[in-house]
């Protein structure tokens, strides 16, 4: 079983910005449970030594060169809210704890 | 032909190119049944009827011209709406982007627009593709078009109710855990999931990053490798592109099979409904028929495939979801307040059940504490899976298995369950984790009326492979 509370759940909520009514709260912490019990059984499986040598990335750089990119406009277009070409936020400096 | 007696939609690009018939009428019989379909299965979530018109016109006077030759030139089909088409919505089902206009396209749409396809509309989907059984949109559920109580499978079940139902011969999904393979088992069509970076991510709604691909979804094998030929290339604006050179799929479809070796995994089998369970032996002796050398194998640390597959889905979406926080685009709520708020708030609004969930179990599983035990492990274990499964292709060609381990089931029968919804994912899965391609192919039908299907398996770019068995085996159903 898990050790997680309910009380953690509304804190992760918190942390992932996710405004949850006490319902969801109760239906995730549910759900938590479930989950966390049926991923325990990885425990089981030993962990791979890992090799001297790493697996060669499959991900590539590219080089660091200005290229095509959105225009200002295009940028801006779908966003809820601008001003003189630039994204509107509500107030941070009040945000802050 | 393909099943049911429809021309294929090669014939009907050949039809075209010969003269005997034009886009513009075979788009036009397209947006009517599109109409049906939608009426009978929420298969769409927008329809371009104008603009598929036009295209369709242009398409047409190229062709005419001689500047347009390509195998797919003219036909209609279907994109899913986590492709970004610029210019018109794409929405991921989801509340949150529901007013979202993509600034540019994805790599897969510029190539089916430059092979002269005409996209008739966007396709329906589980929001931000994480279901298993498209009832997750928040356009409301897409239902199966064998029978409209049960689900299409997802998250593709859009694509596939589209392709299934006769809207149109072909359509993109994407598969990330099963999302082409398992809907397209669920309707009774072929779906591809290719290689990890045979086709761009570019422009596709991101949902698990380290696993996420677009693939083609047909009534046949042939037209699925013709569309996979169409989608399949280097990138560079997609970090994990596979460099260099793709095969053309539709010539090697005619190539020899006798002789490969195929791995039947027959552990697989055990628990799973008897007509999914008879239609892979079945595949297994007709595969034998032809001459290639069947084998049981087996691969054990994928008993764990879920549970791997779910943690790392959990703790990308929590990542790659952070995103959306109704300032560069989509869904904005609770202007009125601070920062937190309007974020809380734009977010709580906007994402659905099943996305929360996964946002939120994902924030715990990347927090301090829980990190090594939840995601490193999960990592661990998918890399003692990929050995597993690079060991057996060291002496198979490809492997066969079961696409899902039931028929479809019906409409709300698993939504509130979310771990049975995720079981339903436990043979598609594993190749996404490790990166290699999978087809769904039809096999037979339930006693119900309802589709069956087998998978087949290959490594990493061995599509031509299991194109090629698919194509055999497609014959030998043709011919029973």
């Amino acid at each position: 079983m898990s050790d997680i509370t309910e009380k953690d759940v509304a804190h992760l909520a918190h942390l992932a910005r996710l405004k949850l009514s006490e319902d969801e709260v109760k239906e995730l912490y549910h759900h938590f449970q479930i989950i966390l019990d049926y991923v325990a059984s990885l425990d089981a499986v030993p962990d791979l030594k890992l090799s001297a040598e790493p697996r060669k990335s499959r991900t590539h750089l590219r080089e660091d060169e200005v290229g095509e990119s959105l225009s200002a406009e295009d940028a801006l277009a779908n966003s809820p809210k601008v001003r003189k070409n630039q994204f509107v936020v509500p107030p941070i400096i009040e945000d802050m704890e | 032909m393909s099943g049911g007696g429809r021309p294929t939609a090669l014939e009907l690009a050949a039809e075209i190119r010969a003269g005997k018939v034009t886009s513009y009428e075979l788009t036009e019989e397209a947006l009517a049944r599109v109409e049906e379909v939608q009426r009978n299965l929420n298969a769409f979530t927008d329809v371009w009827a104008e603009e598929a018109l036009l295209r369709a016109r242009d398409v047409d006077s190229a062709i005419r011209a001689g500047r347009l030759n390509t195998p797919l030139a003219g036909i209609p089909m279907a994109i899913k709406d986590n492709i970004c088409t610029r210019g018109f919505p794409t929405t991921v089902a989801s509340k949150i982007l529901c007013n979202y206009i993509p600034p540019y396209n994805a790599f897969a749409y510029e190539k089916v627009l430059s092979a002269g396809l005409v996209a008739v509309g966007k396709t329906n989907l589980d929001e931000f593709a994480m279901g298993s059984s498209s009832e997750t949109s928040c356009f409301s559920a897409v239902r199966n078009p064998h029978d409209t109580e049960y689900v299409p499978g997802g998250s593709s079940g859009g694509s596939a109710a589209a392709v299934a139902g006769g809207a149109v011969p072909l359509a993109l999904g994407s598969d990330c855990g099963g999302s082409i393979r398992q809907p397209a088992a669920f309707c009774g069509i072929v779906g591809l999931k290719p290689s990890y970076g045979l086709v761009s991510r570019y422009g596709l709604v991101s949902f698990i990053p380290s696993t996420d691909q677009i693939g083609p979804m047909a009534t046949g094998v042939a037209d699925c490798a013709a569309l996979l030929s169409v989608i399949a290339g280097y990138d560079p604006r997609d970090a994990n592109s596979i460099p260099g050179h793709r095969e053309d799929y539709l010539s090697v479809l005619d190539g020899e099979v006798a002789g490969l070796k195929v791995g039947i995994l027959r552990d697989w089998l055990l628990g799973v409904d008897k007509g999914v369970r008879d239609a892979v032996e079945a595949a297994g002796q007709a595969l034998a028929g032809l001459g290639c050398e069947v084998e049981e194998v087996k691969l054990p640390t994928s008993a764990h495939a879920v549970a791997v597959f779910y943690l790392l889905a959990y703790a990308e979406a929590s990542s790659n979801l952070a995103r959306f926080d109704g300032v560069n685009f989509g869904l904005r709520e609770g202007d009125g307040g601070g920062l937190r708020e309007m974020l809380e708030e734009s977010r709580g609004q906007g994402f659905g059940a099943e996305v929360k969930r996964r946002i939120m179990v994902g924030t715990f599983i990347l927090s301090h504490g829980y990190k090594e035990r939840y995601y490193k492990k999960a990592l661990s274990v998918r890399e003692r899976m990929r050995s597993e499964f690079e060991g057996v292709f060291e002496n198979y060609q490809a492997l066969l298995c079961p696409v899902s381990p039931t028929p479809p089931f019906k409409i709300g029968e698993k939504i509130d369950e979310p771990l049975q919804m995720y079981l339903a994912d436990k043979f598609v899965c594993p190749i996404n984790l490790v990166g290699i391609c999978g087809l769904s192919l039809p096999w037979g039908e339930t006693e119900n009326g309802l589709p069956l299907a087998v998978q087949l398996i290959g490594p990493v770019q061995g599509e031509g492979t299991i194109l090629r068995l698919a194509k055999r085996l497609e014959e030998v159903r043709a011919n029973e």
